[in-house]
């Protein structure tokens, strides 16, 4: 069967097919969860952990719905309904934007794509709109696979006393409103991506595109935690400020309403609005596209022999300036400038800084909305232990994903330079890598949360929850430290050694005792200046510690990743 | 003097390189010649340390090399058989990296970096990432990287890759200029005329052993040869070139 499906392909499919199959490939392969053997696995798996969302579904809703079906109120039970599918919309919004983002650099052919695929009997265009092809085709089959089964089992489940629509109608509606919704992310995202291309100046685009993929990428995750929160919106679901005519979500929720045969005058326009902007997206990214690509083959040559000059200038001499000698410095520089260029550690690091700017931001507007700094400054209770938190979060995600971006090899290929060179510079390594934590991760994390600290609380307690959490940032670098024994960015990196629900475990459990317990232990320490002096000085003495027993235990550098036992999970890895 | 003792690298059964021995005397450069595959590249990553030989050993001053790694990493300058290099640095990052890794003085460094480029004709594009550098230039770089702390040996892995030919006519010079200073050089490649001229001693790897140790004239006489080239070709090379091109050429056809 499979011969023949294979015979059968040959025979039917052309040079096109071959290049959206291509393509198709390439965006399944990453270093950082597969390697080039195992990637229909990993399409399996993605496509199959989109498609088994849905049927949570009803685990997730049937409870909320037993219970409002059997009160008398239809128009309660009519507006948890809305609600959730206003939270339908938003997470499809989101879930498809942030996959377009991630793959912000594969809309579109790159400079490695136009030298294989140039020189092979292919046209421009044929080169330029397969890829976008592709993509978009993935992001229906995302959509499809996300809507359908949501539909599916939100319709049975919302199913009963208070039948608002026929049940078929119901889900037509919702996987329409998610198919236009989706249909004009990703479109308006490679529309702005067609325009950045064709209007930004050559020497600035490749910042520009960038900034933009990280300004997209942080308010994404940003948007994550405002959105979970909508399945709540039952008291405000049916108001429409005048805002709305420029709330996509709210224009795609108004056309879900229409398809119901539920839409007033208002909700009407907007739902109008949905679809012309769905069609616009589409047509003008055609348009452009068509107009321009040519064009766009020749920037995309020109723009790689632009002069690079570094944007850490700053920095870099900041760098210098404070690393002890040559080998140290080269150590820190490689870092900081790989850190700055390879555009998969900028994306990690994206990734971590946006959970953590989300659950601040999150934590933050929480307290202010609580109404606790209305009462003067916090003294105690939840939001004492929230605003303490802020800065240890922050500081958490920004650590984990510098940590994380380390572990990832910049060129495996270019690393004999550190094996032939580096492989005594461990006091060096330990020094430089010490350096970026606290300069990427324990100072910009006290930077953006202390101020919000020293408004929200009387000035000791504020400067002593700075301090706490400027301490405890320096124990858990210590102990990073003390643990590793690679340069960053050197080392080889085996993906997926780990079971993804094992580390998952982990690292919760992490942030729960980091965030949690250790809040708890600095609120204790914040009810009188006297003990906040005793924990501080506590503290700063297991930093001084920490920091000492790092240098007399210092591993040998290592430049291979070593696979984790099979059975690490049973704690018989010595066995 | 540099000496390498018996060396010998297996991959499970398989041998990468058997039982080869040679020694690389102040002002000599050694040729290492083979065809594709017959254990260059493996004995001269066995030298420079990135990777541990199954048997065998590497004496440079009498000191046992294995046992004091660091201190012979110090002594070396290498030029790797592909320019695998940080392509997201600019040529004149690399270099910065490579120096002080090697713990160089930072004018000095700055200076002999900025001659280095000029030299070699990169100084216009010493601020351009290294991923848009052709295989010459970044083979430049790599060329520069190791002479940059005027080692006493120099390791070199087809160091003409990629080089034009005002390029590769200069590094020839400087590479007789180097010998004459009294370094020692390791040079292997697939390039014999360049050998022919440049070394004075050659040895011929085939299917892992060593099949020819000796000078180049000495070569040529034992096996009444005209060059090089005919030597090499009567010691590793078992088919008929002309045949092969006419089976290659029938397969096209067909």
């Amino acid at each position: 069967m499979r011969e023949r499906y294979k015979a059968w392909l040959e025979a039917t499919h052309g040079a096109l097919f071959e290049l959206h199959r291509h393509y198709a490939r390439q965006l399944f392969e990453s270093d950082l969860i597969t390697s080039a053997d195992d990637l229909r696995r990993v399409v399996i798996t993605c496509l199959a952990g989109v498609a088994s969302i849905g049927f949570i579904v009803p685990k997730l809703y049937y409870k909320k719905y037993q219970y409002l079906a059997l009160g008398p109120d239809t128009d309660l039970y009519r507006r948890a309904v809305y609600s959730d599918q206003l939270f339908f919309v938003v997470m499809t919004m989101l879930g498809i934007a942030a996959l377009v983002t991630f793959r912000w650099d594969s809309l579109f052919p790159n400079r490695e794509d136009y030298l294989i695929l140039r020189p092979l009997p292919l046209k421009l265009s044929q080169i330029y709109f397969a890829k976008l092809t592709t993509l978009s085709a993935l992001s229906f089959l995302v959509i499809g696979l996300l809507a359908v089964p949501c539909a599916f089992s939100f319709a049975s489940v919302i199913s009963g006393n208070h039948d608002l629509a026929p049940a078929w109608l119901e889900m037509a509606a919702q996987v329409m409103a998610a198919f236009c919704s989706g249909i004009f992310v990703v479109f308006a995202l490679a529309l702005l991506q067609v325009l950045l291309m064709n209007c930004v100046p050559l020497r600035w685009y490749a910042r520009v595109s960038v900034s933009a993929q990280s300004l997209l990428l942080v308010a994404i995750l940003c948007a994550i935690p405002w959105a979970l929160d909508l399945p709540n919106a039952i008291s405000w679901v049916d108001f429409r400020p005048a805002w709305s005519v420029y709330a996509p979500p709210l224009w795609y929720f108004s056309l879900y309403e229409k398809l119901l045969g539920r839409a007033d005058a208002y909700d009407s326009l907007l739902a109008a609005r949905g679809a012309v902007a769905s069609l616009c997206v589409v047509a003008g990214t055609i348009l452009v596209s068509a107009i321009a690509h040519q064009r766009y083959a020749r920037r995309i040559f020109e723009s790689e022999v632009q002069t690079r000059r570094s944007r850490f200038k700053a920095i870099e001499w900041i760098a210098e300036r404070m690393s002890r000698d040559s080998r140290e410095s080269a150590i820190l520089l490689f870092t900081l400038r790989s850190l700055d260029r390879m555009k998969q550690h900028r994306m990690i690091r994206l990734v971590y800084a946006g959970v953590g700017c989300a659950l601040v931001l999150e934590s933050g507007i929480g307290v202010i909305l609580s109404g606790a700094l209305n009462k003067g400054l916090i003294h105690r209770g939840a939001a004492l232990d929230a605003v303490f938190a802020l800065p240890l979060m922050l500081f958490f995600f920004l650590f984990t994903g510098l940590r994380y971006a380390f572990r990832i090899p910049v060129d495996l290929r270019a690393n004999w330079l550190f094996r032939l060179a580096a492989q005594n510079a461990i006091s060096e390594r330990r020094r430089a890598v010490r350096l970026i934590y606290l300069g990427f991760a324990l100072l910009p994390a006290m930077a953006a949360t202390a101020p919000f600290l020293l408004v929200a609380m009387a000035p000791w307690r504020g400067v002593y929850g700075i301090a706490f959490a400027g301490l405890i940032g320096l124990l858990i670098i210590e102990h990073e430290l003390e643990n590793s024994d690679t340069i960053p960015l050197t080392c080889s990196y085996l993906p997926g050694k780990r079971n993804i629900l094992h580390t998952g475990i982990i690292y919760w459990f992490v942030v729960f005792v980091i965030t949690t317990v250790l809040t708890a232990l600095e609120a204790i320490g914040g009810a009188n200046p006297v003990r906040a002096t005793l924990v501080i000085a506590l503290l700063a003495v297991l930093v001084w510690r920490g920091r000492r027993t790092a240098t007399i235990d210092a591993p040998a550098l290592r430049f291979d990743d070593l696979p984790e036992p099979a059975v690490a999970t049973l704690g018989l890895a010595g066995e | 003097m540099l000496e390498v003792r018996n060396l010998t690298k297996r991959y499970s059964a398989i041998s990468a390189v058997e039982n080869v021995s040679f020694t690389i005397r102040p002002g000599q450069i050694l040729g290492y010649l083979g065809p594709n595959g017959s254990g260059k590249s493996t004995t001269v990553k066995m030298l420079t340390g990135l990777i541990e030989p199954s048997e065998g050993e590497i004496f440079f001053r009498g000191e046992n090399v294995s046992k004091n790694r660091l201190w012979f990493s110090r002594l070396f300058g290498y030029v790797p058989e592909e320019p695998y290099l940080y392509t997201h640095l600019t040529g004149r990052e690399y270099l910065q990296l490579v120096g002080r890794l090697r713990g160089m003085e930072k004018t000095t460094l700055e200076r002999k970096i900025d001659a280095m480029l000029d030299l070699f004709g990169l100084s216009e594009f010493r601020d351009t990432q290294m991923s848009s550098y052709s295989k010459g230039m970044r083979q430049k770089v790599l060329l520069s990287a190791a002479l940059l702390h005027d080692p006493e040996v120099l390791i070199l892995d087809e160091p003409f890759s990629g080089l034009d030919v005002t390029a590769a006519l200069i590094v020839r010079t400087l590479l007789q200029a180097l010998a004459a200073e009294g370094k020692m050089i390791l040079y292997s490649s697939h390039v014999l005329e360049v050998v022919e001229k440049v070394c004075s001693e050659v040895v011929i790897l085939h299917r892992a052993r060593v099949v020819a140790h000796d000078s180049v004239a000495r070569l040529r006489d034992l096996r009444s040869s005209a060059s090089l080239e005919d030597v090499f070709a009567q010691l590793v090379m078992h088919e008929d070139a002309s045949a092969v091109a006419s089976q290659m050429i029938a397969v096209m056809r067909g």
